[in-house]
């Protein structure tokens, strides 16, 4: 028995580890269960405002634990919980995730971009921004996510700020 | 049933330990020299090692608990996620039933020196469990591709023993009490699970009209690390398919009460002990459907007690009976799973394990829901 122990942790030991890329867009939405087609990049409206990462994708997911993911190179939205949100917070989602996307791993990064990016698309302004501070502040924190008012000051000086 | 805990509340059938009177009664029988009357008479001990397999349904929740933490998360890529307001910590609730049938050669006895063979017995359970199990990565903020979930178990189950040489049986009841943790990190898994027993059951002897009753109790442990190794890349099949290799060790202990029938005859305490280790190889696949993601799988086990220790207290057999049995199971398994879009998931499982004294086989069912 020890033999066939010893065996057995020498095959899991020297088992390559898998390497395989993030799942494609739409096969998340194949195993995700997602009926609504992938919407291609540049074809997503939101808020009556049509948004754009790059050539980035948008899977629609209704059973997706949050407003908003990035996973590989797609970003994924739930519908249900976006539509309790102000329009301006959901631009707002969207633009943090693509912040993702875009190299911002850090969770007040994303933020910051998410801003910026309202601010030079013209798509939010002060007023939006009190918005998003609003809709922010009622998100519970965790390990990664900040206290929503932290999350609101470090956002106001991002907006006021002229990087992007 | 991959990565079953095999063994795990062995000593909730404890009942049979308790079946050795300390004081036989059959003074009919005409005793070898050097052999005591417990011997002789043959009390019906049932298999010198007891059913480790005795609370299946605490393997199909540990089975939805791998399930939840070391296949979907990993097939769907949550691992890469990176969310707007922070994942939402998940809670699922669930449960299971079982039907469960052990039968047992009864293996040998041994006491005063000498070897006797034991009876054999047939054992059917029907039990039922609740689970809770938690996302505590999401909740820890856990990055990258690690999850982490931890779980509560309840199980019940109710038993029936049959010796045939003896016109005995046993009916128990018995309560398990488990908590579990499963983490993964990148497709290489460690579970650990630790259980307490508590319960009670009756001893009749149908012949005699003699009846009694006992207690259960005892606990145990395991830890199991395995490793997914993808055999079908999903992107480019459609489906994933992989082999889960993985390994196990337990330990448990168990004891059963003494006790005095209505008629007098003393039965001695009982104590089962030993540690176990065993190994798992399974296919397990991942078929998205329209509504469901189906998750078949298929499955080969090998378990081997090592050192056990069980034994009955008796006056008159030199202070003990001891009871001996092959050490090696073998067994197979299969089931199937479907999850819905909302995580809602429901799964049958079947299995069989034993060697040329004794098999064990059950079918389970298992729901589980987020809330």
């Amino acid at each position: 028995m020890r033999r066939a122990a010893v065996v057995s942790l020498m095959v899991l030991g020297a088992c390559a580890p898998v390497t395989r890329a993030p799942p494609s867009a739409e096969l998340y939405a194949r195993f995700a269960l997602v009926s609504q087609p992938v919407t291609a990049a540049g074809q997503l409206t939101l808020g009556g405002r049509a948004m754009q990462c790059g050539a980035a994708k948008t899977v629609m997911d209704r059973a997706l634990r949050d407003y908003g993911a990035a996973i590989g190179d797609f970003i994924v939205l739930n519908p249900d919980r976006l539509a309790g949100a102000p329009p301006d917070a959901q631009l707002w989602v969207y633009a943090h995730e693509c912040g993702h996307l875009n190299g911002r791993t850090d969770e007040a990064a994303a933020d910051c971009f998410g801003v910026r990016k309202g601010r030079d698309e013209g798509w939010l302004d002060a007023g939006g921004l009190d918005t998003v501070c609003a809709f922010v502040t009622k998100v519970a924190p965790d390990h990664l996510h900040a206290p929503g008012a932290d999350r609101c000051a470090a956002m106001r000086r991002c907006f006021a700020s002229s990087a992007r | 049933m991959t990565e079953r805990h095999k063994g795990l509340t062995a000593l909730a059938a404890l009942g049979w330990l308790a079946m050795a009177p300390v004081t036989a009664q059959a003074q009919s029988v005409t005793c070898p020299q050097g052999a005591g009357a417990i011997a002789c008479a043959r009390p019906p001990g049932g298999s010198p090692l007891p059913p480790f397999l005795f609370n299946s349904s605490q393997a199909a929740n540990i089975q939805a608990l791998q399930g939840m933490a070391i296949w979907s998360g990993s097939v769907l890529g949550f691992g890469n996620a990176r969310f707007a307001s922070g994942e939402t910590p998940q809670n699922y609730i669930g449960g299971n039933i079982v039907s469960r049938t052990w039968r047992d050669k009864g293996g040998s006895i041994v006491t005063g020196g000498l070897s006797f063979p034991g009876s054999e017995s047939r054992t059917s359970v029907q039990g039922a469990a609740l689970q809770d199990i938690y996302d505590a990565g999401s909740a820890l903020g856990l990055e990258g591709d690690q999850s982490l979930y931890i779980a509560g178990f309840a199980n019940l189950a109710d038993s029936r023993t049959v010796y045939s040489a003896d016109q005995r049986e046993t009916n128990e009841r018995d309560l398990t009490l488990s908590t579990a943790a499963a983490w993964r990190k990148g497709e290489t898994y460690l579970i650990g699970l630790a259980s307490v027993i508590r319960g009670h059951g009756s001893l009749g002897d149908n012949a005699s009209g003699s009846f009694g009753r006992y207690t259960n109790s005892g606990f145990n442990a395991m830890v199991t690390a395995g490793r997914r190794l993808e055999l079908v890349d999903p992107a480019i099949r459609g489906f994933a398919m992989s082999l889960d290799l993985s390994g196990h060790v337990a330990y448990f202990e168990g004891h059963s009460g003494g006790f005095s029938d209505d008629r007098g005859t003393v039965y001695g305490k009982g104590r089962a002990q030993s540690w176990l280790g065993g190994g798992e190889a399974s296919l397990q696949f991942i078929v998205p459907g329209r509504h469901w993601r189906w998750t078949p799988y298929v499955g080969l086990t090998r378990d081997r007690y090592l050192s056990p220790h069980v034994s009955v207290d008796a006056t008159d057999a030199q202070g003990r009976i001891d009871y001996v049995s092959r050490r090696s199971l073998g067994g197979v398994e299969a089931g199937v799973g479907m999850t819905s879009a909302r995580d809602l998931s429901l799964s049958i499982q079947a299995y069989s394990q034993g060697n040329a004294e004794l098999n064990d086989t059950g079918i389970l069912l298992s729901l589980s829901r987020p809330m």
